[in-house]
């Protein structure tokens, strides 16, 4: 007997995303942050945890356009790395990992939708507000940056 | 092409971009910070090893202060060093290996005594460069003290007897549980003078004064920062912008930021810290000595 099966795609589940999320931050801190590192610790001195350096910022300002310099070079390195692999595999290696992939709620997927879709991830502010939206509207499973690139994370389930 | 090349392109090529970003921004961020001064904390009882008694808050332990040296000296960045000092004094040995590592220090080494700088902290200030001292603040105190508590009148009291066979005449000298014979205290202030002239010898060659000088003025009294100026003890007078300055004044720069070398406090440190304070100043002579009796259990130097 000759079983029929389907693929079904699915908006993918919040743990499979944040694992994916956290796969990917890991690769990043070793590919793009780690040259940084060096420069970092040599313009705070030394890491006293994030208390003391906060105060250290606030009292060296001319030390806070050097780091925000770095952390703008890392920002965009991040974003690229996000953008470049979604647009040409629908997945980061975190998504590859965790068998999920990003879809286009249009009928074409452009650059644009996957650069939009990931600017949350390198502005924490954003990624809050994005984080409160999911957690908010849990049905819809889409970020607000997700909804407005209209984009969606998917996962695959065969069905017979 | 195959996803995973795709994969390992995008990876390596962004890595390299990371690479290359990384030398234009270190050159652009050495050019706009320049020349940095070191500031290394000494706080507290100088001791050898860092504690990890949960009650105990000794504040500086010689690998410490010694990394921080390290660190300091192959920054090409930093160009002077400032040890700020606010300490009581410590171990002979502890104090001795960081005074060495002043010493051998090649970039300038300025101390700043702070509120406290006695014994075996003036003793690491000495070897500096240059001190610089608030008017009143307590240092010098120039003396070693050897000291323990000992309890066989306590266990007489409760009708416990000390039982111990040694090999020799002195193997148990110090012990708490039995009272100091005469040959014992002999032997053991012999070792006090000896340290106390090796002491006595170190600050002379430091301060580059006459032992007799430092012989008379070493008798274990501490000196406000103004009398120490007078005795020659410090160079200065001032707080932290004079330490600056004299800093920056023996590195041959005209501007420096600052940055502070201090150990990374865990959430166990800043708990145990808030706890421990406390009590720490309540019973510290007691407590401070019986800790460390117990955790040594043998007659303690220190440079106190």
């Amino acid at each position: 007997m000759v079983k029929r099966v389907t693929i079904e795609k699915r908006p993918a589940p919040l743990l499979k995303r944040g694992f994916a999320y956290i796969i990917d931050v890991l690769i990043i801190d070793l590919v793009i942050v780690l040259p940084f590192n060096k420069i970092i610790k040599n313009i705070q001195g030394n890491d006293a945890g994030f208390f003391y350096n906060y105060k250290f910022l606030l009292n060296n300002p001319e030390k806070t356009s050097q780091l925000l310099l770095i952390s703008l070079v890392i920002g965009a390195l991040s974003l690229a790395y996000w953008t470049i692999l979604e647009f040409k595999l629908r997945q980061s290696i975190g998504k590859i990992i965790m068998n999920i992939k990003v879809m286009s709620k249009k009928k074409n997927f452009s650059a644009m939708q996957c650069f939009v879709r990931n600017i949350s991830k390198v502005i924490t502010l954003l990624l809050l507000i994005d984080i409160i939206y999911l957690l908010i509207k849990r049905k819809n499973s889409q970020r607000y940056f997700e909804k407005i690139s209209d984009t969606i994370v998917t996962e695959e389930v065969l069905k017979t | 092409m195959n996803k995973w090349k795709i994969v390992v392109i995008v990876l390596i090529a962004l890595g390299i971009i990371s690479y290359l970003l990384s030398f234009l921004v270190n050159d652009f961020s050495t050019e706009k910070i320049g020349n940095k001064i070191a500031i290394i904390p000494i706080y507290g009882a100088i001791t050898l090893n860092e504690n990890s008694n949960f009650f105990d808050i000794s504040g500086t332990s010689t690998n410490n202060i010694i990394d921080a040296l390290k660190k300091a000296e192959e920054d090409p960045s930093i160009k002077g060093i400032i040890l700020e000092i606010n300490s009581p004094g410590g171990t002979v040995v502890a104090s001795e290996e960081i005074a060495n590592a002043v010493k051998k220090a090649k970039k300038p080494v300025v101390s700043w005594i702070r509120e406290e700088g006695a014994s075996g902290a003036y003793w690491i200030a000495s070897s500096s460069k240059y001190v610089v001292a608030d008017p009143f603040s307590i240092t010098g105190s120039i003396g070693v003290i050897g000291s323990y508590l000992e309890f066989s009148d306590l266990m007489k009291k409760y009708g416990i007897s000390y039982e111990q066979l040694t090999s020799g005449e002195y193997k148990d000298t110090g012990s708490p549980f039995k009272k100091l014979n005469d040959k014992e205290k002999e032997l053991l202030q012999s070792k006090i003078n000896k340290i106390h002239d090796y002491f006595v010898d170190e600050i002379a060659k430091n301060r580059n004064m006459e032992k007799e000088k430092v012989k008379e003025i070493a008798n274990g009294a501490f000196y406000l920062g103004i009398e120490a100026k007078e005795l020659g003890l410090v160079d200065e007078l001032g707080s932290k912008d004079e330490a600056v300055n004299k800093a920056k004044e023996l590195a041959d720069i005209k501007d420096a930021y600052l940055v502070t070398y201090r150990r990374k406090a865990s959430f166990f440190d800043l708990f145990s810290n808030s706890i421990a304070y406390g009590s720490f100043y309540v019973g510290k002579g007691i407590s401070y000595g019986l800790n460390e009796q117990l955790n040594n259990n043998n007659f303690d130097f220190k440079a106190i």
